[in-house]
């Protein structure tokens, strides 16, 4: 029996050696990423995102919350990751509301609304930001838009001239991807357009 | 068939449906995301190649676009092509030869 535990507390720190730590930074290639590894905000590159950012236009508006969760497994590796929610609101209609939603802990934190450890630079296409602070990585968020069922970007960096201001470029193809992602074949898209308009938002930190 | 804000024009052509659909299964499957929903793997997937654009060295590089394209792309079934002027004429894109060389090597179609 002595054997056995000792066997198992062997296992246990091998596999806990063999998490590799690799630092969250605009080189990474997610999507090569090794199974286990782990990509930690070391730098905390993401931390200049947290918070309520606000953008208004007359009576519409765009708000979006933002938290950091650490070591968050989804699957493949783990991560550091910026997750939140946000509302839509256009011409005084609210279009879209998933705030009451930003303090859930989902078991795949990919499900919020909102959600990114993707870092780029100011200048990284497509869409650089000429306004944006170069020494500061942007973000690349991705977000889903219920009413529509289409993802897109939010691609968030914060403004040259204050760290309380951040220049968002949102972007979406408006494609409606349908079927089973196992088999390509039943995949069909549809044009749906989305329910934010594309273009360039400025936000304010709250 | 793509036009990008500079003018320049491209088309892409799938040779082999076979292997064009394995190979676009296999860069969704690599995305690591798990489930069958296909959005979210179609948006890794095309985040991945921004990744690689934005990582390439040589920002000098004129055909950076088409090289980075015809790199991922390369065996996957379908070949690139780039209007010549006002779609009056096409080019064949095809990656050199020699990886070294700074040229794609362009095949006209007329």
């Amino acid at each position: 029996m002595k054997k056995i535990v000792i066997l198992t507390c062997l296992i246990f720190s091998i596999l806990s050696c063999n998490a590799q730590i690799i630092v969250q930074s605009k080189q990474n290639f997610y999507t090569d990423t090794p199974d286990g590894g782990y990509y930690q905000d070391t730098n905390n590159l993401l931390d200049p995102y947290i918070g309520t950012w606000l953008f208004t236009n007359g009576t519409t508006s765009l708000t979006m919350k933002l938290r950091k969760i650490v070591n968050h497994y989804n699957g493949k590796f783990y991560t550091d990751l910026l997750i939140g929610e946000y509302q839509y609101v256009e011409n005084g209609i609210e279009k879209l509301n998933t705030l009451d939603q930003f303090n859930i802990d989902y078991p795949f934190q990919y499900d919020h609304r909102l959600n990114s450890c993707y870092l780029l630079n100011a200048n990284d296409k497509p869409n650089p930001c000429n306004t944006c602070n170069n020494s500061i990585l942007r973000v690349d968020i991705t977000y889903s838009d219920d009413v529509k069922a289409i993802m897109g970007s939010f691609l968030m960096g914060l403004s040259a001239t204050s760290n309380t201001i951040a220049n968002v470029y949102i972007s979406s193809t408006g494609i409606k991807y349908s079927g089973d992602a196992n088999d390509i074949s039943t995949i069909t898209t549809e044009q749906v357009g989305t329910t934010i308009p594309n273009g360039w938002y400025s936000f304010i930190k709250q | 068939m793509l036009i990008n804000p500079d003018g320049s024009t491209y088309a892409i052509k799938i040779d082999d449906i076979d292997v064009f659909t394995f190979n676009m299964q296999a860069k969704l499957n690599a995305t690591g995301i798990y489930g069958s929903n296909p959005q979210p793997k179609v948006n890794a997937a095309d985040r991945k190649l921004n990744e690689i654009y934005n990582n390439t060295s040589d920002p000098t590089d004129s055909n950076k676009l088409a090289r980075v394209f015809l790199e991922h792309f390369n065996g996957s079934g379908m070949s690139l092509y780039k209007s010549t002027g006002n779609f009056d004429g096409w080019k064949k894109l095809s990656l050199p030869t020699n990886p070294s060389s700074p040229t794609l090597t362009e095949s006209p179609c007329n």
